[in-house]
């Protein structure tokens, strides 16, 4: 963003942040409006500088734009329609590899994420894919499940080597 | 606060042994057939996982189990309550190992989202540990009433690992009972606030006697919340602050103990049976005095408690709790 | 304290008699500080068994060895793919990613391993020497003095943004502002949790550290193929030995550096409670404010890289400082290493340096023999593990993804933490994407929660007293320097601007 064009400066695609950490400080207020002063006096302080700043941003942004050194577009959050739907198709895939993991396990998520990622944007080919996802999420499921034991939920993987094995 | 006090529930942990044999030996049979899930509400390294640590290694041998940990501390021992009651299964294989005294001050003083004793019990405690208050080497208080003397006059800080705690309880209970005026300072855990009690940025700590032993000549014990003083050779024969200032200050201990959830009593009474009974079968091995001093608690506070000397102990917290209620919480 | 020749020959003995064990420990120290959410103290942790079965002196050469070896692997992935392993290492981010990206990925990774051997050598042997002095710092760094410290880290929040000052604050102070999530430090009531227990104890680190950084990343990677330039991508393909010697070079070229920072590093470490990434922040910022060239801080420069790996290594020594000497663990991997330590009977504090100085002091050349050990273990490999970076970004982001979503999960086991994590990427992404600095959001939520601790505190001690603040000799001199530190830039560019107007005129 701000890139300089025409030494006109981008704006849109920057108040999302503003806005979203204005409405944080403002339900963070609320939260802790019961509380005594000693729970709250850095809270409100830092919540009253962040509006301050804001403000500030938002003044700027206003004067900017009535002036016209500013101009509103919202492609620099996404630069273009190829790139974007790269960025969200893995987004999505690592919200979609997240929520099957209760069920699915670690081992078996992981593979599946791994296994469309290199498919879809890198173009592998099938047997390619399932070989490098494959070999990764074994190596992570002995890493980290068998070596560095942490608590995923157990998937038909971990229960089938679990029952083979006794590991 | 108050709870809701039902015999039933004070009677639940124990019951498990009178109505064991009715229930299906089938159940019993394999238990426990996998490793126990610890959870412990304070940080690793911490007093109760240490002395968690210790016990478990003679209490296996008699479970037939081997102990696997998690910690979650936080909010003063909250949030690992919340995550046993809420996300650990009722089934016998999770316990929470914690201190009675400063987690039953939290639970009073806290919003907290579960109920004792409804969503869980303590099954037995494992020792008696005392409140203290003691000053670094370099200060100039030699006794507690050095100390009392001083505080009529300005303003003593104290430092302890949290407010909601049996040792700022001790130390308020003095304060009004004395006229002294005392001020806590809680570091968010006992190390820090033993080194700044050592290093001078206050004029003492409260907080329990058994993790204050390692530090030897660097302490100076003033007084203990307990009618007599149970390990005077360790802590320069301090005395106990009702005989020293003719105070009537209850006595302020900790008792690490297991709890597990009450729907475990009432589910899985013979795994209950069994967990209490081994538990106690630990007291009596030779093996686990040695462990117990290995893991910093003196033998002489090592004591068994049952399930309903928790209860009462733990009802008695929550009634101190929310008599100081204004000076421990931070909602009005 | 007796401390004699004789007592350190033999403690080198013993460690190079277990040799062997020290590489093994390394080794794993290594890969576990380079892992995002995987760290010394869950490690050592696991590893109880071990360590409480073997005899004490065995148990704390492999624990000493893999807790310093876990502050050096944290800058690896930190300066190749803009991850920091931990909190320690995320300053490392700020000057090792650009180098990484300029091709010189290899003289960065030396850079980081040499300047946290140094740091660590150096103050290991401080710490031998001047064990009594150093253990008496503790004594006057208090509340008081660390709200200072904490100030000279979070005013980095202002360097790093200086390019759109507004937005940097901005970022910084929301960053701050999520750091006071949790419970409060004086009473532990729960404030702006949105109800969820798991954020009770505060938004966990590691989840803003991988979601801003790691996700975020990988995001923003897709835009082209490789993660590095053109010429880069050319040098890196060339790269022999002969980068590795450079990176050598470079380093010793700035050994003073090396050294300061490393001791800026103890200072902090010994103060219970403050750990590693404080002291990497406060000595980069240092580092940048007495720098010729403060401009080209953050664009991938030598000093950049070096000043925070060799504080958060020197910090490592400062770290056991308060648990030998006074028998109180300043951070987790100490208090678990304590918990070995009474298991066998050691008896810390005062004592320890009477009864068993050999344990005492044998830290520290244990210390010293692990960082020689892993400059040979850890060199060569730049070589390799700089090769990284040449894996095109379509394979290597979603390696990325799920290997350091591992990481946001392993610490607590919260489902939770995942989705923050996400959450936090989203956040990083559009931070990055509309100028706001992601890294002063990280120092807001980093340095946040221990400043608001200390400044509450000292308040509380004081009887709710503002001037406690400018009630202690050492914070006065600490608050002078601050207010140097923030004066010096303007009067550096006065002075220029006087001289451009005296060339002009």
């Amino acid at each position: 963003m701000n890139d300089d064009r025409n030494g006109k400066v981008a704006t849109g695609a920057d108040w999302i942040i503003p806005i979203l950490g204005a409405a944080f400080a403002t339900y963070y207020l609320i939260s802790i409006k019961d509380l005594d002063w000693e729970a709250k006096v850095s809270g409100v302080f830092c919540a009253v500088v962040l509006f301050l700043l804001i403000g500030i941003f938002a003044l700027r942004t206003v004067i900017g734009l009535a002036r016209g050194t500013h101009y509103l577009e919202l492609t620099s959050l996404y630069e273009d329609r190829k790139l974007a739907i790269v960025r969200g198709s893995l987004f999505g895939l690592t919200v979609a590899s997240v929520a099957v993991i209760p069920w699915a396990g670690f081992t078996l998520s992981t593979f599946g994420f791994l296994f469309a990622g290199f498919l879809w944007l890198q173009r592998m080919s099938v047997r390619a894919a399932a070989l490098t996802a494959g070999s990764l999420a074994l190596f992570g499921y002995v890493l980290f499940i068998l070596i560095l034991r942490t608590s995923f939920p157990q998937g038909p993987f971990e229960r089938l080597v679990s029952a083979l094995t006794g590991l | 606060m108050s709870i809701m006090l039902n015999r039933r529930h004070v009677l639940l942990a124990g019951a498990g042994a009178v109505f064991a044999p009715f229930a299906s030996a089938v159940q019993a049979a394999g238990y426990p057939d996998k490793p126990l899930q610890v959870l412990i509400p304070t940080g690793e390294g911490g007093g109760v996982d240490q002395a968690a640590r210790a016990f478990n290694r003679i209490w296996s041998k008699y479970l037939g189990a081997n102990f696997e940990y998690s910690y979650f501390p936080g909010a003063s021992g909250q949030v690992g309550y919340e995550v046993f009651v809420s996300k650990r299964e009722a089934d016998g294989y999770n316990i929470l190992f914690g201190n009675i005294g400063p987690e039953m001050i939290m639970y009073a003083t806290q919003k907290v989202k579960y109920k004792y004793p409804q969503d869980f019990v303590y099954l037995g405690s494992m020792d008696v540990d005392d409140s203290v208050i003691w000053v670094g080497s370099g200060s100039k208080f030699k006794t507690i009433q050095d100390m009392v003397e001083e505080g009529k006059k300005r303003e003593i800080t104290l430092s302890t690992s949290r407010l909601p705690h049996p040792s700022t309880i001790g130390a308020l209970a003095l304060a009004e009972a004395t006229g002294m005026k005392v001020r806590m300072i809680p570091y968010g855990g006992g190390g820090p606030a033993r080194s700044a009690a050592i290093t001078g940025e206050v004029d003492g700590c409260a907080t329990f006697l058994s993790s204050s032993l390692g530090l030897g000549d660097q302490a100076r014990f003033l007084t203990v919340f307990n009618e007599t003083n149970r390990a005077p050779e360790l802590t320069n024969n301090a005395p106990p602050v009702n005989q020293a200032l003719g105070t009537k200050i209850p006595q302020m201990s900790g008792q690490r103990a297991i709890a597990i959830h009450a729907k475990t009593v009432e589910a899985y009474p013979d795994r209950v049976k069994k967990l209490s009974e081994t538990f106690k079968q630990v007291f009596a091995d030779p093996d686990y005095k040695a462990v117990a001093e290995k893991a910093g608690t003196p033998w002489e506070f090592i004591q068994y408690g049952d399930a309903a000397s928790c209860q009462e102990s733990a009802k008695e917290f929550v009634e101190l709790a929310d008599r100081y209620r204004p000076l421990l919480s931070a909602t009005k | 304290m007796n401390l004699s020749l004789s007592l350190l020959s033999d403690q080198f003995l013993l460690n190079f008699s277990y040799l062997w064990l020290i590489v093994i420990a390394t080794t794993i120290g290594i890969i576990i500080g380079a892992m995002p959410g995987f760290g010394s103290a869950n490690t050592i942790i696991m590893l109880l068994p071990f360590t409480l079965a073997v005899d004490v002196e065995v148990a704390m050469i492999f624990m000493v060895s893999l807790f310093v070896a876990s502050h050096m692997g944290g800058g690896i992935t930190s300066i190749l793919l803009n991850i920091p392993g931990n909190g320690g290492s995320a300053a490392t981010c700020l000057d090792g990613y650009p180098m990484a990206r300029k091709g010189l990925g290899q003289q960065a990774l030396v850079l980081s391993f040499v300047a946290s051997t140094v740091g660590g050598m150096v103050t290991a042997l401080m710490s031998i020497f001047l064990l009594p002095y150093i253990a008496r710092l503790a004594f006057y760094m208090h509340s008081v003095e660390m709200v200072v410290i904490l100030l000279f880290g979070i005013t980095l929040i202002a360097s790093v943004a200086s390019d759109n000052m507004l937005k940097g604050l901005i970022a910084g102070f929301l960053g701050l502002l999520i750091g006071a999530i949790g419970a409060d430090h004086i009473y532990s009531t729960p404030r702006g949790t949105f109800g969820f227990i798991e954020l009770y104890d505060g938004v966990p680190l590691i989840a803003v550290l991988i979601g801003v950084f790691a996700i975020s990343e990988a995001l923003i990677m897709m835009e082209s193929t490789s993660v590095l330039s053109d010429t880069g991508r050319q040098m890196m393909q060339q790269s022999s030995w002969k980068e590795t010697w450079e990176g050598v070079v470079m380093s010793f070229q700035r050994t003073w550096h090396m050294i300061w920072t490393g001791i800026i590093g103890l200072i902090i470490g010994i103060v219970p409670g403050a750990g590693a990434s404080i002291a990497a922040f406060v000595a980069y910022q240092q580092s940048r404010l007495y720098s010729k060239t403060p401009e080209k801080y953050g664009t991938g420069i030598p000093e950049g890289v070096i000043a925070p790996e060799s504080a958060n290594n020197g910090c490592a020594s400062g770290d056991l400082i308060p648990l030998l000497v006074i028998g109180v663990p300043g951070g987790t991997t100490a208090a678990v290493m304590l918990i070995v330590m009474t298991y066998h009977g050691v008896q810390l504090g005062p004592r320890l340096f009477i009864q068993n100085p050999g344990i005492g002091y044998g830290v520290f050349i244990t210390m010293l023999v692990a960082y020689a050990v892993m400059l040979f273990t850890t060199l060569p490999l730049t070589r390799w593990v700089s090769k990284l970076v040449l894996i095109p970004t379509p394979v290597l982001a979603p390696i990325i993804i799920a290997f350091t979503l591992v990481g946001a999960f392993a610490p607590r086991g919260y489902m939770f933490d995942l989705w923050l994590t996400l959450l936090f990427g989203a956040i990083g992404y559009i931070c990055r994407k509309t100028g706001f600095n992601v890294v002063a959001l990280l120092i807001g939520v980093i340095l946040g929660p221990m400043l608001e601790a200390n400044v509450m505190r000292a308040l509380r001690i004081s009887g709710n007293d503002p001037w406690v603040f400018f009630s202690s000799p050492v914070g006065n001199i600490l608050w002078a320097a601050l207010a140097f530190s923030l004066a010096i830039p303007s009067i550096v560019q006065w002075r220029r601007n006087r001289a451009a107007r005296m060339v002009a005129a």
